[in-house]
């Protein structure tokens, strides 16, 4: 059965200069269990689906389309009853850890507050703290517990952040970015803890990431997103190896591992889209169809799809 | 710790000092400190002629003749050995040291009341403000701390006599002693820094709000009197806390005022008494006192961050 | 929403050369959509001509007693009724209102004038020069300024230019730690480099480069401090200092009619009111300036 279904998605930014399209006609679903990339540039829009999902978008934001989780639409759901599911069935992974926290608060009381929250003793709720931070790898466990964020390194708050994230065994775990601003080492560790988050726990992981490597190791599936819009989703290995939209060969021979060949250009702006294909300015292969019309996702067999004209046969 | 405490009380003690040097030495530099202009304000009155004996003797009691470094080290070195802030061109029989010490609890009575009452109103007005931004209530607030700031506060004063004291005669105008008495200085001398510290409550707590910890706090699933009280509330209040001593300072240079339409014996009254009689030493004095108070009011309210706010360490 | 580590330096690089970059007709659009300022800046107007034509407009002289007259209420005559020496209060307070702006203008001149060149002469030349004068600042700033201008102008004797001197003192030193601030983050930006490899004279940079680019938050600055001077002179003639007999001032005639509390409130009330209304519009003047000309408020867009 299909945990989250997002159907037909638009977020739209109002701002003094005009509207900013953060996420266009996005549409994804998710199983149980599953891993699912979410993978694209800054500012492809990405973050802004996992935000609406948990829905912590600012309130300035307009969003239409649907959310199904569970069976229950999140997009209309009533204010308490979504509160009643955050940390508790969908949980957030946040971008910058660092900031994420609060810095008056101890490391154990970032977790345990969680569980005081939900009727716990506090000094029951610091132990179960602690062994979240064991669980993770953060250790010895009572020392860190002890101190503050700003004692940590990166890569141990990231970590901080995804224990709470795993607190309550969420049904859906959103993790925005897990990997932006680590070094090398920090990255393999985020990279661990997510894998054990995905043997242990049963949650589906919705991984939002620029990561490609992290991507790659972690997802079942994975959604390539190009200014606001999916443009090629399917399975992780057939998107690696076959990939079928120009975006999407661009990214993957701009790995390291692939000889980072550069892609020329710049995406186009969210308040002011092309008519026709977003990606035309800078794919090698447009024709004239793709400057007036706007292609759409096409599916294919295997619950994939391409939103292309031409795409590559893979 | 040790080191950063004792960096910080070199640099009050500097402090005092250059504010010492630069109060005495201007208030010494104008005319009103010559022997003739004191034994006319004090020993012969203003009309009469000065006898050169008289002249002598005040120049000799005050140090006069010395020049004014020599006057300054040895009013300086009186205050650091003895306590002794020298003696008043007008009350001659009671040194400046006494004066003050008669004074400085009023004072301090006062302000610290009207702290109480800027903590009181301000912290939990702004709080409320910013939780429903744009609500009747804030508007009502905002329109309130706009509208006070702009009116002085010895205008204030008289209005809550007017009201208070003369035409329903609940209190009483002035004097000094009972809680009573305390009530009409104390809240005109408020008004300004609470509304000052209302819009700096209201202005932090919206940008607490705004932080991403305050966004992940939700996504965590607590609930909103969790985030605001034990997350937004604790954030915002440590920019506000150093503020506080700030607004000391200025409810210390409000009593000046204050003071003297309530008739309050305090170190405002002292000064502003000092400055009309010309009492030059007392003048001093009083300056001296209210930079120290201030300036511990300061040092003190620094530490206090130090030991809310786990990010800083002392270096 | 993202809060980018490398985003910071290009915010602040933004924040300092941002004002020039501003053009005119963002800032008159912003005053635009604000009808609150348009009519705060109408008003203002409005009452610096009344102002400087106050002795020329008013009914009575300012100055003419009439002790038959007097702590009379409002009547056809008298509008706003008369003092406790049967002055027109109206004439007064309109006059008191020259007066009040002449002190603020020329106090909030002098020390803007003086903090600007102290501070961005500190911030330009650093070093020794700099520790000097920011001690200096810091020391101004150690404590509240308006009890020394009370000393000082108690013993200087009454006088407009004495009041203006002993306010100044008490004034100058915030423009100036506003002024280094600004200036130093921008000092070592691009622009000013080049000009000082191209080899201009430190006065043209000075005059040229930092102070226009750094003068923004100064002048909001200068805007906020005319209500605060306003009331600082009020305070200060109220306890009897700093303005001569035979000039009318709002503080000093709330001081003097003090005693009429009881029989002749109007005496105080009026001028009361009348500071409250002039420090009011000064500063609604100033936060709107703040508000339209900050740019840190449109630098924070979403990327
Ligand atoms: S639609 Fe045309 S321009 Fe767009 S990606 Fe496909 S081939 Fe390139």
């Amino acid at each position: 059965m299909t945990l989250l279904s997002v159907e037909g998605l638009n977020v739209r930014f109002p701002t003094g200069d005009g509207t900013v399209h953060a996420s266009r006609d996005v549409s994804f679903s998710m199983e149980p269990g599953e891993v699912l990339g979410l993978v694209g540039e800054t500012g492809s829009g990405k973050s802004v689906i996992g935000q609406a999902i948990i829905r912590l978008l600012p309130a300035s934001a307009k969003i239409s389309g649907d959310i199904f989780f569970d069976g229950q639409e999140l997009t209309r759901l009533p204010d308490q009853r979504m509160h009643a599911l955050r940390g508790r069935t969908i949980s957030l992974v946040p971008q910058n850890p660092s900031g994420s926290l609060d810095p008056l608060v101890r490391n154990g009381m970032q977790i345990a507050e969680i569980f005081i929250e939900r009727g716990e003793k506090k000094q029951a709720a610091l132990d179960a703290a602690k062994n979240l931070l064991v669980a993770v790898g953060l250790i010895p466990s009572d020392r860190i517990a002890r101190e503050y964020p700003h004692e940590l390194s990166g890569g141990m708050r990231q970590r901080l952040t995804t224990s709470i994230a795993i607190a309550e065994h969420s049904r859906l775990i959103i993790a925005d970015e897990p990997t932006k601003g680590l070094d090398y080492h920090a990255r393999e560790t985020t990279a661990r803890v997510l894998a054990g988050i995905r043997e242990r726990e049963q949650a589906s992981l919705l991984l939002i990431t620029h990561d490609l490597y992290l991507a790659e190791r972690l997802c079942d599936r994975i959604a390539v997103l190009y200014a606001g819009e999916i443009i090629e989703i399917g399975p992780a290995s057939q998107v690696f190896r076959n990939p079928r939209h120009p975006y999407t060969q661009a990214l993957i021979r701009a790995m390291p591992k692939n000889g980072l060949v550069p892609l020329e250009g710049q995406s186009p702006s969210l308040m002011a889209l092309p008519m026709g294909c977003s990606f035309a300015s800078r794919c090698s292969f447009m024709s004239d169809r793709c400057c007036t019309d706007h292609p759409g996702l096409i599916q294919d067999d295997r619950e994939g799809g391409v939103r292309c004209h031409n795409p590559c046969s893979g | 710790m040790h080191y950063y405490l004792a960096k910080r009380l070199g640099f009050l003690v500097l402090t005092i000092l250059a504010a010492s040097v630069l109060a005495f030495v201007l208030l010494h530099a104008v005319p009103g400190g010559s022997a003739e202009t004191i034994a006319r304000h004090t020993l012969v009155g203003l009309e009469d002629s000065v006898s050169d004996e008289v002249l002598t003797q005040v120049s000799q009691q005050y140090n006069l003749a010395d020049p004014l470094w020599k006057q300054y080290i040895t009013w300086l070195s009186g205050i650091v050995m003895r306590g002794d802030f020298g003696a008043s061109f007008v009350y001659l029989d009671t040194p400046v040291a006494s004066l003050l010490s008669l004074a400085i609890i009023p004072t301090l009575v006062l302000a610290c009341t009207s702290m109480l009452i800027v903590i009181a109103l301000g912290i939990p007005l702004g709080i409320y403000s910013a939780i429903h931004e744009n609500s009747p209530g804030d508007l009502v607030i905002r329109c309130a701390t706009v509208v006070s700031i702009a009116f002085p506060s010895f205008w204030v004063a008289l209005m809550l006599i007017l009201v208070f004291s003369l035409t329903l005669d609940w209190l009483p105008v002035t004097g000094y002693g009972t809680p009573a008495n305390l009530v009409l200085p104390a809240t005109a001398l408020a008004l300004h820094p609470t509304a000052v510290v209302i819009r700096i409550v209201r202005t932090s707590m919206l940008d607490t709000l705004g932080q991403q910890y305050i966004t992940f706090a939700i996504a965590k699933g607590l609930s909103f009197k969790n985030i605001v009280w034990n997350h937004a509330v604790r954030n915002a209040l440590i920019p506000v806390v150093t503020l506080l001593g700030v607004y000391f300072g200025h409810l210390l240079a409000g009593t000046v005022i204050i003071e003297n339409i309530f008739a309050w014996p305090g170190i405002g009254k002292l000064l502003v008494d000092g400055v009309f009689s010309h009492d030059i030493p007392v003048v001093t004095s009083c300056i001296v006192v209210i930079v120290t108070l201030f300036l511990l009011v300061n040092l003190g309210v620094d530490l206090l961050y130090h030991v809310i706010d786990p990010r800083i360490r002392y270096e | 929403m993202s809060e980018d580590a490398t985003a910071i330096p290009h915010i602040r690089g933004g924040t300092a050369s941002g004002y020039q970059d501003r053009s005119k007709n963002r800032i008159i659009q912003e005053i635009r959509s604000r009808p609150g300022f348009q009519l705060c800046l109408v008003l203002l107007g409005v009452l610096i001509v009344v102002a400087a034509l106050a002795p020329v407009i008013v009914p009575y002289n300012p100055n003419e007693t009439s002790l038959p007259h007097k702590n009379e209420g409002p009547s056809p005559e008298h509008i706003w009724g008369t003092d406790y020496l049967g002055r027109d209060l109206f004439s007064r307070t309109l006059c008191a209102a020259q007066t009040s702006l002449i002190i603020a203008f020329l106090t909030v001149g002098c020390a803007f004038a003086a903090g600007t060149v102290i501070g961005c002469i500190a911030a330009y030349y650093g070093g020794i020069v700099d520790e000097l004068v920011s001690r200096c600042i810091d020391l101004f700033l150690a404590f509240p300024g308006i009890i020394f201008s009370l000393a000082l102008l108690g013993l200087i004797g009454a006088g407009i230019l004495n009041m203006v001197l002993a306010l100044t003192l008490s004034q100058w030193a915030s423009f100036a730690r506003l002024m280094r601030g600004d200036v130093l983050a921008i000092r070592n930006l691009e622009y000013v480099q080049s000009a000082r490899t191209a080899g201009l004279p430190d006065r043209q940079i000075i005059l040229r480069h930092l102070i226009p680019n750094a003068i923004m938050p100064v002048l909001v600055l200068a805007t906020l401090d005319v209500g605060h001077v306003i009331l600082a002179t009020s305070g200060l003639s109220f306890l009897g200092l700093g303005i001569p007999p035979g000039i009318p001032e709002w503080g000093s005639m709330v001081g003097a009619g003090k005693e009429f509390l009881r029989t002749a409130p109007l005496n105080i009330i009026v001028p009361g009111l009348a500071i409250a209304v002039v420090v009011l519009l000064f500063n609604v003047l100033g936060e709107g300036l703040r508000d339209i000309l900050d740019v840190h408020k449109d630098q924070v867009n979403i990327a």
